[in-house]
């Protein structure tokens, strides 16, 4: 079976879309075609996530005009309502903040990753790697006895503030533990193209009469450049649609988008809402990453 | 006795790149033929046409009798050694030659018996357990012609099997090749750019340009008497220059641009269908006098030395002929005489070894 | 591997020694700075994860740092707890089902797409890769609703089908690039000498995927393990599984058993993760 007939990839002669038209004096075509094999790999895992993914993400879209009632009602109330407009500054503040804080905390790591020899650069990813690794969950746990009352980083900074009250459920404790959770991806983006800069360039220039720091700012930077950015918009990104952590040591007053949409869902059941604001969520972040993906390929994240 | 391998009319297009046009060839049962030509010239393709590895736009590939054309690779029977060899990097040496007698579900100690014989043959009997990248370039090239006539295919095609050798060990192995080739009679297709290998190996050469196949002949008569300018250019050295038919007869007689006076060349090296051509000699047909010869027979050319390279047994001469064309030669060291640049010389050479042929 | 490909490989790994240009007092300077707030990165990023596994030591029933003592009451009580065991073993189940799913599906997606030309491959790329882009709260949405209408909340399998979507993108991707290194020659040569499209997939195509594929499949498994959101919407009485157990502890009773549930989820993961990559290392130095 699943013989591949060549007969089917070929072009007739003069004519791309026309299979059937027997041209004169062209071979005549072996009756019984079966779909190629490779056709069949590929369709099958498309079946699936039509199934599976596109169906309920469809579903879900759909819901945000069909729910209650057909129309476009939903995104009024949406952005009529200014615990929307309220989220979603908050949302946005935060990811940008988030975003920022990781690419500066980021780069030296990447930078550092990048010139030392590959062994000891292999030794320190795993440093990189293992929180990459930890559950999001257990990275907030992690933030909520870190920071609560009594916690570690209230007691060391309690010279300064004067007292040993927590900094949880607040958009600071928020931010801290984001830029904790996703600064492995600027790392492991930028590393990336990091790697791929010849070394010699920057020697180069220092022949060339630039002083170190110049030679950095002036060769080696612009060449780092699209994947500091990509990466900042990459971690943009996640943060906004982020849920686990903003609901568990954000406060109440500092919900994000995705905070409201849960509640939307789970507590005040207003599903068309619900589902109007994860429309519009998920149409900012296509949207951003079809940016990012023009700006920098961005891949290998799933080993070393 | 029937061909092995014909196409027939055979075009293959790339949307609307035509990388072989009308193709006509066949190969004789135990015939070993090369497409020579530079890259892009359309020799691999069609060799991968051969293979089942491209599909032809028009025309018709028949093996052993057999129409191929629409068939797939697999039921083809024919034998292909890569040009990176494409040996697989997970199997053993033995594992890979086994690897086609295992897709023809042959018995087991069949194929160990077929496997031992093979490796012996290509002398790698000790290597049957290493992995491709634990063998040298020689050897892998080895292991890829043992896997590709393991299982007695009709036809073995080569794709520049030598390409990724070094130069010496390209030499030795082309004397590998050639003897191997005759032990085991097969019928093979050799695809190259190197026209010392299409040379050493062929019975028969066909070159391509352009995706048109120009001319196929053995390899003395494609060198001695090319049909066109290309081929003579392509093989070997040569002096290529445009020329004009002043007359026809027992001689023909051409205005050659760069050559002063009036060029002799033999009727049946007249092979120009049109009034404008191009005159060809191979350079060591010319002779280097200090006096003009007196036979009005020959052909005689003033010419200054420009440089003299000195090589050892050689010494490469530079020459410019009066009318300006620049011709390089090689003469004997022994007999060099005075080559001062500046000196003037004649160039002589006979009618039967010029060529008047269709430019190109 | 052709010897190209090896040369690559070889020169990727002979990173450059650091510069060896003579430094001045600036640069001296500067080269300490850099040092000094990448090891204060360093710890940024390892502290919290050793302070979970810390914490699960102590020995009293609140959480506190430094301890108030050693003990490992904590693990007694985690082991001892059949809801905790059965999230675990429940997470595992899931994980295992999500993980083997998703590498079928991707492995499959991946090579398809490369022996696909046009724009169907363009179309089946965007479908399978999309997962890694979507929020995760708008696909818990997604599943919630569909979950709801075929009464399938709380069904382990229906939740591990649901997880397996998210492992897709990171089997396709990487299988994508390790088929990208892969000599397309190797599955021609496998056709000319007598193979079938289903044999050369078998015999030579996918055994030079393994490391690409179990490294996708392992990501996946992780995924699945850890996963917090959708297990919010879709779990129902019967399918709490540990990320879910430890969500509604940490709102409701934060006690250092739940860092004992915390250590366990980074054992696994990071666990799982160091075995691969130790043994990547290992086949490695054995090659060269």
């Amino acid at each position: 079976m699943a013989t591949r007939s060549t007969a089917t990839l070929r072009p007739p002669p003069g004519d791309d879309e026309g299979e059937g038209s027997a041209m004169p004096g062209e071979r005549p075509r072996p009756f019984l075609r079966r779909p190629r094999f490779a056709t069949v790999a590929l369709a099958l895992p498309v079946a699936f996530m039509v199934l599976v993914y596109a169906y309920p993400v469809g579903a879900m879209l759909l819901k945000s005009v069909t729910e209650p009632e057909f129309g476009f009602g939903n995104f009024g109330r949406a952005v009529s309502d200014a615990t929307t407009w309220h989220a979603l500054g908050v949302t946005v503040r935060m990811s940008a903040e988030v975003a920022v804080l990781t690419v500066l905390l980021g780069f030296p790591v990447a930078y550092v990753l990048a010139r030392v020899t590959a062994r000891v650069a292999r030794i320190l990813s795993v440093l990189v790697v293992i929180p990459f690794w930890t559950s999001v969950l257990v990275r907030s746990f992690a933030w909520i006895v870190l920071l609560g009352d009594n916690g570690v980083v209230p007691r060391l900074l309690s010279p300064f503030t004067g007292d040993t009250a927590g900094l949880l459920y607040s958009e600071a404790a928020v931010v801290i533990a984001l830029t904790h959770i996703l600064l492995p991806f600027p790392i492991l983006i930028i590393k990336g193209t990091l790697d791929q800069i010849d070394d010699s360039l920057v020697r180069a220039a220092r022949t060339l009469g630039a002083g170190p720091v110049r030679a950095f700012l002036r060769v080696y930077l612009p060449l780092a450049f699209p994947a500091i950015v990509s990466s900042g918009m990459l971690v943009f990104v996640i943060g906004l649609g982020f849920y686990v952590t903003p609901a568990l040591v954000g406060g109440p007053k500092e919900s994000t988008i995705a905070v409201v949409i849960a509640q939307s869902v789970q507590v005040t059941f207003d599903w068309g809402l619900a589902a109007a604001l994860a429309t519009m969520l998920l149409v900012v972040a296509v949207a951003l990453t079809l940016v990012v993906r023009r700006l920098t390929k961005v891949k290998g994240l799933v080993s070393l | 006795m029937t061909d092995q391998v014909v196409f027939a009319g055979i075009c293959k297009r790339f949307g609307t790149f035509s990388a072989v046009r009308d193709l006509n060839l066949g190969i004789k049962e135990g015939e070993f033929l090369t497409l020579l030509g530079p890259s892009g010239s359309g020799k691999t393709t069609s060799l991968r046409m051969l293979a089942g590895l491209e599909a032809a736009t028009s025309g018709d590939i028949l093996l052993a009798g057999r129409r191929v054309t629409d068939e797939v690779p697999e039921k083809r029977n024919i034998g292909l050694v890569f040009q990176n060899y494409a040996l697989f990097p997970h199997m053993t040496v033995a594992q890979n030659v086994a690897f086609p007698l295992q897709m023809r579900r042959r018995k087991r100690p069949d194929i160990a018996r077929e496997v031992d014989r093979v490796l012996e043959m290509t002398q790698l009997g000790p290597y049957k357990d290493r992995y491709p990248r634990q063998l040298s370039g020689g050897q892998q090239q080895r292991v890829a012609l043992a896997r590709a006539f393991v299982f007695d295919p009709s036809v073995l095609l080569m794709d520049e099997p030598l390409g990724a050798l070094d130069r010496n060990l390209r030499d030795l192995m082309r004397l590998e090749l050639k003897s191997l080739q005759e032990r085991i009679g097969a019928t093979v297709m050799y695809v190259t750019h190197d026209q010392d290998e299409a040379l050493a190996l062929s019975d028969r050469i066909g070159v391509m340009h352009q995706g048109v196949l120009q001319q196929t002949a053995p390899p003395g008569e494609i060198y001695e008497r090319p049909v066109n300018s290309f081929v003579a250019r392509f093989l070997g050295q040569s002096v290529c220059l445009p020329a004009k038919r002043l007359e026809r007869g027992k001689r023909t007689v051409l205005s050659v641009e760069g050559l002063d006076g009036r060029i002799l060349v033999d009727a049946e090296n007249d092979t120009c269908p049109d009034a404008t051509g191009d005159f060809m000699i191979r350079p060591e047909r010319f002779a280097l006098a200090a006096e003009r010869p007196d036979t009005a027979d020959a052909n005689a050319i003033r010419c200054k030395v420009e440089t003299a390279v000195y090589l050892g047994a050689q010494v490469e001469v530079h020459l410019r002929a009066g009318a300006g064309a620049r011709v390089q030669i090689a003469v004997p060291a022994a007999n060099a005489g005075d080559l001062a640049a500046g000196s003037g010389h004649w160039l002589t050479f006979r009618p039967s070894d010029g060529l008047y042929l269709k430019g190109v | 591997m052709t010897a190209t490909a090896r040369d690559r490989v070889i020169e990727r790994k002979i990173r450059t020694r650091p510069d060896r240009l003579p430094i001045g007092p600036l640069e001296r300077v500067l080269r300490w700075t850099l040092r000094v707030v990448v090891a204060l990165v360093f710890a940024f990023l390892v502290i919290p994860i050793l302070i979970v596994v810390i914490e699960s030591f102590n020995s009293v029933d609140y959480l506190t740092f430094p301890l108030e003592g050693w003990s490992l009451v904590h693990y007694e009580r985690f082991f001892g707890d059949p809801a905790w065991i059965d999230a675990t073993l429940k997470s595992a189940k899931i994980a295992v089902l999500a993980a083997v799913i998703a590498t079928v599906v991707g492995t499959f997606g991946a090579w398809g797409m490369a022996r696909t030309p046009g724009r169907g491959a363009g179309f089946a790329f965007a479908l399978m890769y999309s997962p890694i882009v979507v929020p995760i709260i708008v696909l818990a949405m997604g599943f919630y609703f569909v979950f709801a209408d075929l009464r399938l909340v709380g069904d382990w399998v229906a939740i591990a089908v649901a997880y397996s979507v998210m492992g897709v993108p990171y089997v396709l991707t990487s299988v994508s690039s390790a088929l990208q290194q892969l000599d397309p020659e190797l599955e021609n040569a496998a056709r000319t000498l007598g193979a079938r499209m289903r044999q050369t997939l078998a015999r030579i195509t996918l055994p030079q995927l393994t490391s690409a594929i179990s490294a996708g499949a392992l990501f996946a498994f992780v995924i699945a393990f850890d996963e917090a959101v959708i297990i919010l919407f879709v779990a129902g009485s019967d399918s709490v599984t540990l990320a879910r157990r430890l969500w509604d502890s940490v709102r409701y009773d934060l006690t250092p058993t739940l860092a004992v549930a915390g250590t366990v989820l980074i054992v696994v993961c990071v666990g799982l993760f160091l075995i691969t990559e130790l043994i990547k290392a290992l086949r490695e130095r054995r090659r060269s």
